[in-house]
């Protein structure tokens, strides 16, 4: 792994990105100064070994990350039929009594979470579980598609272990700069004679790929995900639309580009699919139905939603108004409400920092798996009180926001903002991120590992700038990579 | 799934590139307001919705033979039981003007449900839900 700062700059690189889909280029930083998101010029080399032990283990953590969830669903009294029926009048989960209470979820969200978790497992979350007294006509299992997510990690390149910093499950962002326009940049710019060029076959993992002498071809995310649906869900045309929701409140048009990209993907596999924004869906009260509408007043040229993904966190999501109602129809027995993608469990389980402790007490003593974690804990733990240098990370926060680092009981960098404000917090092993010298300073790169359906799919860095910028957060740019 | 390092191409739907143009995005309801319906009497306090359903000639009885109106106004929200007197600025028109009803989007005959289909009611762009700005991604 190799910091490259005097890379070749592109004539017209900011068009040519900007057509590509980079709108959201231009950042303006809190002092009013604009800096340029895209770094033209400097990138990073790794070598093939290097891809190989990113690869093992981004694919060893997911398969933690699935214990952990499975671990995570029984500490919930929802995950048995006995624990509905005693909890269908009264509540049953507080946090002395549910591990998914007591990092702040709604109870009225659990079986949901649970459901989608199991949903595919034909022995686990069978008809029985959603209708106990056998009132409606039997179903087979329902499916919960799921098409990414992004680990972040450590690593210095060869003789260094990763280390799982992070993982972005149910929202990750920075997918068009990573799946798109690195790759145009090192198409462009052709600095490798290596075959495998770039770490980088996001795109192609959603789309899928023909056949060819010596490679069989590959569905892709999405033909795999709605086909499994359409196997649960017999009514579902061949290729049923597919709504992809954003929030439009989010200015810099990151949000949009990134949903429109995923769109895009589900298009050219072959999907009919809809822009739409989060205050566009809406809630038929009558119907018992999720929506699309228009805009207000023009109800009448509603459309049913059958499938929807939406880049927005659950954790906002079930805390508002429409969340209870949009919950009660996912629970539909007969299998007949909106699809979410990606699910809720994505949020609940894997996607918030609470998975780092929970990893860590399943898999700290593997001599072979947790080499990839760091020690972590729940703030008010015993356990959280030896350590003296750390990252202290809000359950539920995004972009490095109210992560504070601690290096020998003094804090060297912090974050204020919104997030933790419900007092959640996990302290995390001190694991400063490498530094490397640039022309703006002293650099230090996070490694996004993308896992698409579940397969380790490819890379993007971020880098922060100084000591700020060994906490991750949104003023951090983007370098591509090469396999050299 | 088979082992691919690096993608072979990555072309984009010119639904994509229109949109990295600057083409049209999803349109976002700041500029339009939701509307909250509910089936009251002349003095604005909510009855039962089957008062308002013309198809079960309904909508002219009670006590007295009272009229009965659709209320609405951009202040209703949901929830306001029956007895509950609405808050005040709102506007109502006939339970049975059909051309009022298709004006807002309401069947034009039968039971229209008190806090009926409403828009806005996730996200941030168009409900004003409260949360401070930011990413929805990370």
């Amino acid at each position: 792994m190799r910091r490259v700062p005097y890379g070749p700059v592109r004539d017209g690189w900011r068009l040519t990105n900007y057509s590509l889909g980079l709108t959201y280029n231009d950042t303006e930083l809190p002092d009013g100064t604009m800096v340029s998101y895209w770094q033209e010029g400097p990138y990073y080399e790794f070598s093939a070994a290097e891809i190989e032990e990113l690869e093992t283990a981004t694919s060893t953590l997911q398969a933690m990350c699935i214990e952990a969830g499975d671990w995570m669903v029984r500490q919930c009294p929802r995950h048995t039929v006995q624990g509905r029926r005693e909890g269908y009048f009264t509540s049953i989960c507080n946090p002395e009594s549910c591990f998914l209470a007591r990092i702040g979820i709604p109870e009225y969200t659990h079986e949901q979470i649970i459901r989608t978790w199991f949903d595919g497992d034909a022995d686990t979350w069978t008809h029985y579980d959603k209708d106990p007294d056998m009132r409606l006509p039997m179903q087979t299992p329902d499916y919960s598609p799921s098409v990414y997510g992004r680990f972040d990690l450590w690593y210095n390149g060869a003789g260094t272990t990763p280390k799982l910093l992070e993982y972005n499950a149910q929202t990750p962002t920075s997918l068009v700069e990573a799946a798109v326009i690195q790759w145009h940049w090192m198409d462009q710019t052709n600095l490798t004679d290596h075959p495998w060029r770039q770490w980088n076959s996001i795109h192609e993992r959603l789309t899928g790929w023909e056949p060819t002498p010596g490679e069989p071809g590959d569905p892709g995310a999405w033909r795999r995900n709605i086909n499994k649906l359409r196997e649960a869900r017999t009514w579902l045309p061949e290729k049923p639309k597919i709504f992809f929701a954003y929030e439009t409140s989010e200015t810099s048009g990151e949000d949009r580009m990134n949903v429109a990209y995923l769109m895009a993907t589900a298009e050219e596999a072959g999907y009919p699919v809809e822009l739409i924004a989060m205050s566009q869906i809406g809630w038929d009260v009558a119907g018992d139905r999720v929506l699309y509408v228009p805009a207000p007043g023009q109800e009448h040229k509603a459309e049913p939603i059958d499938i929807i993904f939406m880049l927005y966190p659950w954790e906002w999501f079930w805390n508002e108004e429409g969340g209870k109602a949009f919950f009660r129809n996912m629970a539909d027995p007969e299998k007949r409400g909106t699809v979410w993608i990606e699910p809720p469990y994505k949020a609940a389980l894997l996607g918030n920092k609470a998975i780092l402790p929970v990893l860590w007490k399943l898999f700290g003593d593997d001599a072979e798996r947790g080499k990839y974690l760091l020690p972590a804990y729940f703030a008010e733990s015993s356990s959280a009180a030896s350590l003296k240098s750390y990252a202290k990370k809000p359950v539920w926060g995004r972009e490095g926001g109210s992560v504070t680092l601690v290096r020998d009981g003094a804090t060297v960098v912090d974050n204020p903002t919104e997030y933790g404000t419900d007092g959640r917090f996990v302290l995390q092993e001190l694991c400063e991120l490498p530094s490397f010298d640039g022309l703006e300073g002293t650099v230090h790169p996070v490694l996004g590992s993308w896992l698409i359906d579940g397969e380790p799919a490819g890379m993007g860095i971020r880098e922060g700038l100084g000591d700020e910028g060994l906490v991750t957060r949104d003023s951090c740019n983007f370098v591509p990579h090469i396999i050299k | 799934m088979t082992k691919r390092i690096t993608s072979r191409s990555v072309s984009l739907t010119s639904t994509f590139l229109l949109l990295a143009a600057g083409g049209v995005a999803a349109c976002d309801n700041d500029d339009t307001q939701d509307e909250g319906f509910y089936c009251a009497d002349a003095n604005g306090v909510v009855v039962d919705e089957d008062n308002c359903d013309d198809d079960g000639n309904t909508g002219v009885g009670g006590v007295g033979l009272l009229p009965f109106f659709i209320w609405h106004s951009a202040s209703y929200r949901p929830g306001y039981a029956v007895g509950t007197k609405l808050p005040p600025g709102g506007s109502r028109f006939a339970y049975n003007d059909r051309a009022a009803r298709q004006r807002f989007g309401l069947p034009t005959t039968g039971r229209v449900t008190n806090g009926t289909v409403k828009t806005s009611v996730v996200g941030k762009g168009g409900g004003g839900t409260g949360k401070t700005s930011g990413k929805s991604g990370g």
